[in-house]
């Protein structure tokens, strides 16, 4: 029988979640720009050349390397929220404020935290066989789980 | 972060909430990055204005509520539909109603209706080195890179914020250091100067740069000198889709690289990147691949918005000849354009061809379902990359001039490009 593996990566939290979260975990290397790339509807991935195409990424930690694109991002995002479609937090190698802007204007007026959490380049690899991760509301640290 | 006493009493609520909640905003957004001061902003650029959901529509009438008002001049960008024409172009209702309470929420907000994603090209550039919050990708891109303003990837609603606060955190590219190009792109034996004889040259060219550079600051050489406006106008839009770039140099062209060691502030590129033919034909598998291509249902062009320029272009390509009766030939531009074009006769001539041209809204909102369209051209590397996930079909990607043809012809032709052989 196979073990259950987790490990811990250390991780800066740009904005950690108010309570400890369990999320499942869609990994992807491809960069994404939400507006064209998400459907705010349905919460699929929605551009055809990314390798999560068709996947949803509601409720779940998306991990994709940085954002590109549109800087509708933020809108659809903040649409995302109000249609509860939205990834339950972002995990990134760098976070522009193209992606920055909805979690933050939503933690500002709707007190709604969507945590967004940064790896290294070494540290983001390591996420790309792990199917869960656990985030936490001191900030500190990233569990990854291999199952 | 360092604060003025101003900036104390913005934080404090003296000045009102609206001012305040932004300030917080921003100040949260300058903590993440690490800055030390704010900057003070000369404009901004709204690109919350294209409807993407009730949120966006919420949000402004909210911070008219607050009192909210722009403290620096602010231009609205492209909106989703054309105000006066929406119902020609068979969008929703929905999409109306939602446009006109944007444009009523982001004019109590003060802002400037210039309802254009080229505002660069309607009379709003910044200048050289002024500090300035755009959002809509294309402009970030053509301000930072060709006019050499600065500005970081701001997107809506965050702009208003800053627009509202007339500041934002000193990070980014707002800093000198931080606009320093570290990678060069430059071109293979096998790009040949008569390809630089073909506008799309330089889309192909941009798409492939944005996919090797993602989100960072590069450089790119050997680049003709007399390079149009509008070819770097869409260098800009279709980097700015397929990568994340905010600013790319273009030796001995862009003014902060009027040479290799300006664009690289004194050093030496760390990592060197060659296009070749093969990247040109790449970019153009992702760019033009129709389902159908015997039928023509759409040549959508402005995106960003038309100018005077390709105006000219498009009518001289079209040769007097009418639209083919089972094609649209669609032009988004700005009310600006649109007012130079109808008093020089230019619209009513190529209105008579069949020609339709639209102002404020966004070429990538198209009725696909209500036209049964399944065919689109284009001369944009940023329509044609957003194509498929906005419209559900696959463009065909030309030259203005081989649009044009196809316009006339009802199916797609295009000239043979020398990057093929």
């Amino acid at each position: 029988m196979e073990e259950k593996t987790m490990v811990e990566l250390s991780c800066k939290y740009i904005i950690a979640p108010k309570k400890t979260l369990q999320l499942e975990l869609l990994f992807s290397n491809d960069p994404i720009s939400f507006f064209g790339g998400v459907n705010s509807k349905n919460g699929k991935i929605e551009d055809h050349r990314h390798s999560s195409y068709q996947e949803s990424i509601t409720n779940k930690a998306f991990a994709f390397p940085f954002g590109k694109g549109s800087s509708g991002a933020g809108l659809v995002l903040m649409e995302m929220a109000r249609l509860q479609t939205a990834p339950a937090a972002i995990i990134n190698i760098r976070t522009d404020p193209v992606i920055l802007t909805g979690p933050l204007i939503c933690k500002h007026f709707y007190d709604q935290f969507f945590p967004v959490i940064n790896l290294t380049r070494e540290e983001y690899a390591k996420l790309s066989i792990m199917k869960k991760v656990a985030l936490f509301a001191t900030g500190e640290i990233l569990e990854a789980f291999e199952k | 972060m360092r604060l003025t006493d101003y900036e104390k009493k913005l934080l404090d609520g003296k000045h009102g909430k609206a001012i305040q909640i932004a300030m917080r905003v921003l100040y949260d957004l300058g903590k993440n990055y690490e800055a030390d001061y704010f900057v003070e902003i000369a404009s901004c650029h709204d690109d919350s204005t294209c409807f993407m959901g009730e949120a966006q529509v919420a949000f402004a009438e909210h911070l008219v509520r607050l009192g909210a008002r722009f403290s620096v001049p602010t231009t609205t960008n492209a909106c989703a539909i054309d105000m006066n024409r929406f119902d020609r172009q068979k969008l929703d209702l929905e999409f109306m109603t939602a446009t006109r309470r944007i444009e009523a929420s982001h004019l109590a907000l003060g802002a400037i209706a210039s309802w254009t994603c080229a505002p660069y090209q309607a009379g709003f550039t910044p200048g050289f080195g002024q500090q300035v919050a755009y959002a809509e990708s294309n402009v970030i891109a053509f301000v930072n890179s060709i006019v050499g303003a600065r500005t970081n990837r701001y997107a809506g609603p965050l702009e208003l914020l800053a627009g509202i606060a007339g500041r934002v955190p000193y990070f980014g590219l707002h800093v000198t250091e931080n606009r320093k190009a570290q990678g060069l792109v430059t071109l293979g034996k096998d790009i040949t100067p008569d390809m630089f004889e073909h506008d799309d040259v330089y889309t192909l060219l941009a798409y492939a740069y944005g996919e090797i550079v993602g989100d960072r600051v590069w450089a790119m050489d050997k680049l003709p000198k007399n390079i149009s406006m509008d070819n770097l106008k869409h260098m800009s839009a279709t980097m700015a889709s397929s990568g994340g770039i905010a600013l790319f140099h273009l030796v001995g062209i862009t003014p902060e690289a009027q040479s290799l060691e300006m664009a690289f502030q004194g050093e030496t590129p760390r990592e060197v990147v060659t296009i070749t033919r093969k990247s040109l034909q790449k970019a153009r598998a992702q760019l033009c691949n129709p389902d159908i291509e015997e039928s023509l249902d759409i040549v959508s062009l402005g995106c960003p918005h038309f100018s005077c320029a390709e105006f000219l272009l498009l009518e001289k390509a079209l040769k007097g000849k009418k639209v083919h009766g089972n094609t649209l030939l669609w032009v988004f531009t700005s009310r600006t354009t649109y007012g130079l074009i109808r008093d020089s006769g230019q619209l009513h001539r190529l209105s008579s061809l069949g020609v339709e041209v639209f102002v404020d809204g966004c070429a990538l909102e198209h009725a696909t379902e209500k036209w049964n369209t399944r065919t689109y051209m284009s001369n944009s590397g940023k329509f044609c990359t957003y194509c498929f996930s906005k419209t559900g079909c696959h463009p065909f990607f030309g030259t203005i001039t081989d649009c044009a043809k196809s316009a006339v012809q009802g199916r797609m032709i295009w000239k043979k490009k020398p990057w093929l052989n």
